[in-house]
């Protein structure tokens, strides 16, 4: 088969864009759609009452750090989508994958620089959001079950961290897993149970790989936003914390 | 006409360039997500793209030509009327070596890795041969892999 020509195409419609007519076509369109929906819905006034609200007086950076962290989450969701249209997750292919997105998919070291830097970031970001809840005092009652959701988000970060490492199956990923998985063997009694269980047998192998990959694509991600559903919603409900 | 306060003048320029951003961000992003999804010829090489092929005039004596084998660089090299295809990826830690004619041998600018020309090691840090692979002449087209 032959490889369809993407430049040609692009140049293409470049030739045959009108833009003034795109911009028509597009305001058209929108204008239309939310004009039909609002006649129904009352958008307008139900938008109304979600947005306008005011911003108290004593909000400042400090108070940014959560949504920070929220838009490194949304990047990462997309990012790691993205990467999953070429990641291959077996100990043959894996590494051989990642080497294949980083070097030969156009823009892939993109998506990939993308997905590693937010994942590093919001360790650090939701780290400050803590510190600053913790100063403010915010986590007090009626904050305080959110507090506990914040305090699983902040697990759930870590635990994004530590299954994505293992997927590109290099040196590193295998021997930081490995030793992940040693901490818990000094626990008194379940301890080495644990250790077995988070290595998928005697030594971190194809089926550590495998549910490493199922936590890190599909349940944590869906765990996540449950409980940042839950958080937000009690953002709304109780209101940010007041000044010092 | 209207009169334009400075404020005004203000809230627009302000309000322009971040749309003018946005957009640029919107625009520039699509391109990037459709090169990074649309098959190329690096990325869907299935089965069939363990091979190349190209017309022999392509490779003057002495010199190398680089191909794709299942995505990965290869070098085709023709000295004194023979053959030779070979893995370009240093065994070390993977950099791109190069084809030096004056002294036939391949070099890795890395660590300076040197192979000869059936890619045995001569030198330096890497621990195997370069892989080879099988090339034959069909007619005039050089047939690779
Ligand atoms: C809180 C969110 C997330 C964090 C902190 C995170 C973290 C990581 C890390 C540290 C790696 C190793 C990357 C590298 O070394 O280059 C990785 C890889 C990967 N992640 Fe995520 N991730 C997150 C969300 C997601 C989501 C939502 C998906 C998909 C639905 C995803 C899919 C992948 C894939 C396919 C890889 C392997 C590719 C690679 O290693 O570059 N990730 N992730
Ligand atoms: S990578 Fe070639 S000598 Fe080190």
């Amino acid at each position: 088969m032959k490889y369809i020509n993407l430049n040609k195409w692009l140049e293409k419609i470049e030739k045959s864009v009108n833009v003034r007519g795109v911009i028509n076509w597009f305001t058209l369109a929108t204008g239309f759609l939310y004009g039909e929906f609002d006649d129904r819905l009352d958008l307008r006034s139900a938008l109304q009452k979600v947005l306008k609200k005011p911003v108290p007086k004593h909000i400042n950076f400090w108070f940014c750090f959560g949504g920070f962290t929220f838009l490194l989450l949304v990047i990462n969701i997309f990012t790691g989508i993205l990467l999953l249209m070429y990641y291959r997750p077996t100990i043959d292919q894996a590494y051989d994958s990642i080497v294949h997105i980083t070097n030969n998919v156009p823009f892939g070291w993109l998506v990939r620089g993308f997905h590693h830097w937010a994942a590093n970031i919001m360790v650090i970001t939701v780290l400050i959001h803590m510190l600053r809840i913790y100063f403010h005092g915010a986590y007090k009652h009626p904050r305080d079950m959110n507090w506990v959701v914040g305090v699983c988000l902040f697990l759930l970060v870590l635990s994004f961290g530590f299954t994505g490492y293992l997927l590109p199956w290099n040196q590193v990923s295998f021997w930081a897993t490995t030793i992940g998985a040693e901490i818990p063997s000094t626990f008194p009694v379940a301890g080495p149970y644990i250790t077995y269980l988070l290595k998928g047998g005697d030594s971190v192998g194809q089926l550590a790989l495998t549910r490493f990959f199922a936590f890190h694509v599909v349940i944590l991600p869906w765990i996540t936003i449950g409980l940042l559903s839950l958080h937000f919603l009690m953002v709304r409900r109780l209101g940010i914390s007041g000044p010092l | 006409m209207e009169e334009i306060t400075r404020k005004d003048f203000l809230h627009s320029t302000v309000n322009t360039l971040i749309g003018l951003w946005v957009t640029a961000t919107a625009v520039l992003s699509s391109y990037a997500g459709l090169r990074y999804l649309w098959p190329t010829e690096k990325t869907a090489g299935g089965p069939g793209g363990n091979k190349a092929s190209f017309p022999l005039t392509e490779l003057p004596e002495g010199d190398m030509k680089k191909v794709l084998i299942g995505g990965k660089p290869a070098g085709i090299i023709r000295l004194n009327k023979d053959l030779y295809a070979l893995s370009l990826i240093c065994t070390h830690l993977g950099c791109i070596v190069s084809w030096h004619p004056e002294e036939k041998r391949l070099i890795c600018p890395c660590h300076g890795g040197v192979y000869d020309i059936n890619g045995a090691v001569l030198g330096g840090p890497p621990p195997r041969p370069l892989p080879s692979y099988e090339v034959r002449l069909r007619g005039d087209t050089v047939v690779v892999g």
